[in-house]
């Protein structure tokens, strides 16, 4: 137990004022007396004191890997990775986080592998004076400025790759029925759990149900004749629906890319509404979802409001005056289904 | 915002390209230029890895700028591989040459400014062949097909790189 409580204040205890531990123990302090000041608005003294706890941490782990005995250990395959752990931090305080202070944020992603490659380069710029054993300034010799170069390059290649990754995600919200077809094809992007297709991703069943809910705002409970005028005249009656399901979609840029189209597909009054997908596709077909609504007529009592509660004759003698009311009952809507050859109807 | 799509597979085949390109480069740098393999591959390595980034840098420049048709054509090529305007695609191609070849000579010339290389491929001769100076007046008179030429050597190497890639990508695309 002793040996255990020495070693940790053996490793705890710098062993002189200057050393990396000082620096630690600095910022762990001014984290907590920044936890201590004013939450308010401004909150100038406690980002004041928050960046200097971060500039120790900073100054601290720089100096904690590049103790010898740390950077033996720090190595991976002959790299030593001291740097990009140090760059990892520097990125975290100049660009912050989101999403909940969880994920570093894209800026800080895409600069952490330039920045870590300025922190592994810094000693090689650096040369001691013999004299004074203070720092000096060195040009790096032409075997270290090749090294600091490719380095260099490389890692803005990863920052490149990075900054793909955002900009996919990106293209993922504007045009996310995308992912509905799997991209076992691609030559550039995979899904880490590849599920091969997915309607649920497809865009077309939410905009197939903004259309079932307009229909039905149309059609049900209005009286059957009105019903059949609107389902003779659907070709004027239906770009207003189409309009209308648009505008309840989230207005992102795939939306162009979808059509919305219905017709009566027989005297029984089936309404096939069909979404379809004009971008690319996996296959070579385009694809369309087709949801079937039934459009019968109900009988239904008169709505009470056409009750004569003034007359004096008694209420009962009304009922048998019904009426024919529209009611629309539509189904789920279908796995896509591929055309050879894309509907240019609209 | 964070999916579980990544560009794994675009990132393996970038590393694949540059590995071969570096590799074909630097050999036919040090063929044609008679030069030290470490330097070879050191000029091609340097090369290839600024084209890379700048032809990056590039894209994500003209991507937000890019008309939805063509947007979408691309983002159907990156994600189900599918070329829309397969001409479209072979002009880029031949403009990507021009410009790798023209960034790679830039490119090589600049870092023999910042090593403190002057001239290699002039002095290489006479240093190949110290204990011949009495040939140093016959090879000024060398015809200029033997002349170790820096920029026919990059453009070489470039063909090269640019056609053990493509041949790559065709077999992707047929087998």
């Amino acid at each position: 137990m002793k040996a255990i409580f020495d070693q940790i204040r053996k490793l705890m205890q710098p062993a002189q004022w200057a050393s990396w531990q000082t620096l630690i123990f600095l910022s762990i302090f001014s984290a907590l007396t920044a936890a201590l000041t004013s939450p308010a608005p401004p909150q100038i003294a406690e980002r004041i004191i928050s960046s200097f706890g971060w500039v120790f941490l900073i100054l601290g782990t720089w100096w904690f890997v590049y103790e010898p005995e740390v950077k033996k250990k720090l190595k991976l395959y002959e790299l030593f990775v001291g740097p990009w752990i140090v760059g990892a931090l520097i990125c975290v305080y100049l660009f912050g986080t989101w999403e909940g202070r969880a994920v570093p944020t894209p800026t800080a992603f895409v600069s952490w592998p330039p920045i870590s490659t300025i922190v592994w380069s810094v000693p090689k710029f650096i040369t001691t004076n013999p004299k004074t054993k203070s720092p000096l300034y060195t040009t790096p010799t032409p075997a270290n400025r090749q090294n600091i170069i490719l380095v260099l390059l490389a890692n803005l290649v990863i920052s490149c790759w990075f900054q793909f990754y955002f900009v996919v995600q990106n293209w993922l919200v504007e045009y996310p029925s995308f992912r509905a077809q799997g991209f076992e094809q691609s030559a550039f992007v995979r899904e880490l759990q590849p599920s091969g297709q997915r309607v649920e991703f497809s865009r077309g069943v939410d905009l197939l149900d903004a259309a079932e809910k307009s229909v039905k705002q149309r059609l049900e409970g209005k009286p059957w004749a009105q019903v059949e005028r609107w389902l003779s005249e659907l070709d004027q009656e239906f770009p207003a629906v189409r309009n209308e399901a648009f505008a309840q979609l989230p207005q992102i840029a795939e939306n162009q890319l979808w059509n919305l189209d219905g017709r009566v597909v027989s005297d029984a009054y089936d309404l096939e509404l069909h979404g379809i997908w004009q971008g690319p596709s996996a296959r070579t077909d385009a694809y369309f979802l087709t949801k079937t609504c039934r459009i019968a007529q109900s009988q239904k009592a008169a709505p009470p409001q056409q009750l004569q509660f003034s007359s004096p004759a008694p209420p009962a003698v009304s009922l048998p005056q019904t009426q024919a009311f529209g009611t629309v009952q539509c189904g789920a809507a279908s796995s896509p289904d591929f055309l050879s050859t894309p509907e240019t109807d609209g | 915002m964070f999916t579980d799509v990544l560009p794994l597979r675009a990132i393996l085949f970038q590393l694949l390209f540059i590995v071969l390109a570096i590799a074909i480069e630097a050999m036919v740098l040090q063929n044609y230029l008679g030069i030290g393999q470490k330097i070879c591959i050191q000029y091609a390595a340097t090369a290839n890895l600024v084209v890379t980034i700048v032809g990056w840098l590039i894209f994500f420049l003209v991507e937000p700028l890019l008309p939805v048709v063509l947007k979408v054509q691309l983002i159907g090529y990156v994600f189900y591989d599918r070329i829309s305007s397969p001409v479209l695609l072979i002009i880029l191609a031949f403009i990507i040459f021009i410009s790798a070849f023209l960034l790679k000579l830039v490119t090589i010339e600049g870092l023999d400014r910042i090593l403190d290389i002057n001239q290699p491929t002039r002095e290489t001769p006479d240093k190949i062949t110290p204990n011949k100076p009495r040939f140093k007046g016959r090879a000024q008179r060398q015809p200029f097909s033997e002349l170790p030429n820096r920029s026919l050597a990059i453009l070489w190497a470039n063909a090269a790189s640019f056609s053990a890639v493509t041949f790559v990508l065709a077999v992707r695309t047929y087998a």
